[in-house]
């Protein structure tokens, strides 16, 4: 199984990379339009300011190949973090559009109930898990999370995952080719790189 | 949640150091080992900051940094002499999740806003060193030799304004003392900000963690009790087990 990460300095796409072939996979960072449109599972991490990172993703050149792959071709994308939410249509962080693949808005962690809350969210929380969900993800582990916004669905069934931290938030996604993570995977000891693992392998089967 | 639970490992350069009052740090091991061990204990997150880096005028070592992610399965912030935004990038896009900032920005605050508005608010932690010096508390500088005359709720509330998602607050005098933590500070400050706050030196026990958490700290930063075995200080690593740490908070 060969994975694609598109070579977007958005987070550290090295360290990704080795884990992802110590689970043995074959990986390759992609500089060119051509390298994304022949991907057959692309990973997409990320973590920053919402609209830096969209500056960066125009810049980078993989925009068409990454659109073309995503909604012409169908073919699977597993975001991480803000790689998730940069997925959304639009962002309270910088109030830029994002990459418009779900039907969606980046917005900030706020509770009306708990105006002390800390912000941002940062540790390990329970991840509630919808029952049958479309990964067969069922666990009850924490993950490591560290973000001031959340990725708000307007299509429930959208939703895979919740997670509770003042609010009731998007942990995890999953609308046809396309499945994200809130938290970290690749920094949640060994049942993130399982979780990881298990995504990857669903897409393969 | 669970409150963080941080082991803080001090650097010179490639070498763990561990002193007490930020003085006479002596040579402790290999961090890549004690690393490794904290990796298989599982904990939460950890904290490498080079303490000799600012003092020399460089950055902590980025080929280090990059080995620590590749070796890891658990975040980790980095500081040491870091102090534009470019030095910021790099520990980030070698596998930090987020970077400690001190003494550069004491003297150019401006620095929490530029790198928060790249990098995200979660990715810029600022610790605050502070110590009674005749009688007053002042903030200090420069791994905690130079004093300035910042107020330390003052200065958090700045830090937060401008865009950091977290302090580290830590008090020098109880740093490597095993008395407890600051538990007034914590409160005082904690109460006046909505980031978290992160309570660093002075953990004896368990019983300390709880007690700071209570006060108001999200996460705690914890060296010597992790480090070393009393009563003789025997370099040995440890870390609380999850049933240990979930039965504080019970």
């Amino acid at each position: 199984m060969k994975i694609t990460i598109p070579n977007i300095q958005l987070s550290n796409l090295r360290s990704i990379k080795y884990k992802l072939e110590q689970l043995g996979y074959e990986v390759i960072i992609a500089d060119s339009e051509k390298q994304i449109k022949e991907a057959s599972l692309i990973v997409f991490p990320g973590v920053g300011y919402f609209s830096a990172a969209m500056a960066k993703i125009r810049e980078s050149n993989l925009l068409d190949g990454l659109n073309e792959y995503v909604h012409g071709y169908k073919k699977p994308i597993i975001g991480i973090c803000l790689g998730m939410q940069l997925f959304s249509s639009f962002s309270e962080e910088g109030n830029v559009g994002g990459l418009n693949w779900i039907d969606g808005t980046t917005k900030k962690i706020f509770s009306e109930d708990n105006l002390k809350l800390k912000i941002p969210h940062i540790g390990w929380s329970k991840v509630l898990w919808v029952p049958q969900n479309s990964l067969g993800l069922n666990t009850d582990d924490t993950f490591y999370f560290t973000h001031s916004y959340h990725l708000h669905c307007n299509n429930k069934s959208d939703v895979i995952a919740w997670c509770n931290y003042g609010i009731t938030f998007t942990a995890a996604i999953f609308h046809e080719n396309i499945a994200g993570f809130q938290f970290h995977p690749e920094k949640s000891h060994i049942e993130g790189i399982k979780l990881l693992k298990s995504t990857i392998d669903f897409f393969c089967k | 949640m669970l409150p963080r639970i941080i082991p803080i490992l001090l650097l010179k350069s490639r070498g763990l150091f561990k002193g007490k009052n930020f003085q006479n740090h002596k040579y402790v091991g290999d961090p890549i080992n004690a690393v490794k061990i904290f990796n298989e204990k599982r904990a939460n997150e950890i904290m490498l900051l080079d303490i000799s880096a600012g003092l020399e005028n460089r950055i902590l070592d980025i080929d280090f940094v990059q080995s620590i992610a590749d070796e890891t399965y658990m975040p980790f912030s980095v500081g040491g002499g870091l102090k534009s935004v470019s030095e910021i990038e790099k520990c980030i896009q070698h596998g930090a999740e987020k970077v400690v900032l001190n003494t550069s920005v004491i003297l150019n605050p401006a620095l929490i806003k530029e790198a928060s508005s790249i990098f995200g608010s979660q990715a810029i932690s600022v610790a605050i060193d502070y110590q009674r010096s005749w009688g007053r508390i002042k903030v200090f500088t420069n791994s905690g030799t130079k004093a300035t005359n910042l107020n330390v709720i003052d200065w958090a509330q700045n830090v937060e304004d401008l865009g950091a998602g977290e302090i580290i607050l830590n008090n020098i005098d109880n740093e490597g003392s095993y008395l407890g933590f600051d538990c007034g500070m914590v409160e005082k400050t904690s109460s006046k900000i909505n980031i978290p706050l992160v309570a660093g030196c002075g953990a004896g026990s368990l019983a300390d963690i709880r007690d700071v958490v209570n006060a108001g700290a999200s996460a705690v930063g914890i060296g010597s009790m992790f480090i070393f075995r009393r009563p003789h200080n025997a370099v040995l690593i440890s870390y609380p087990d999850v049933n240990e740490i979930e039965s504080l908070f019970n």
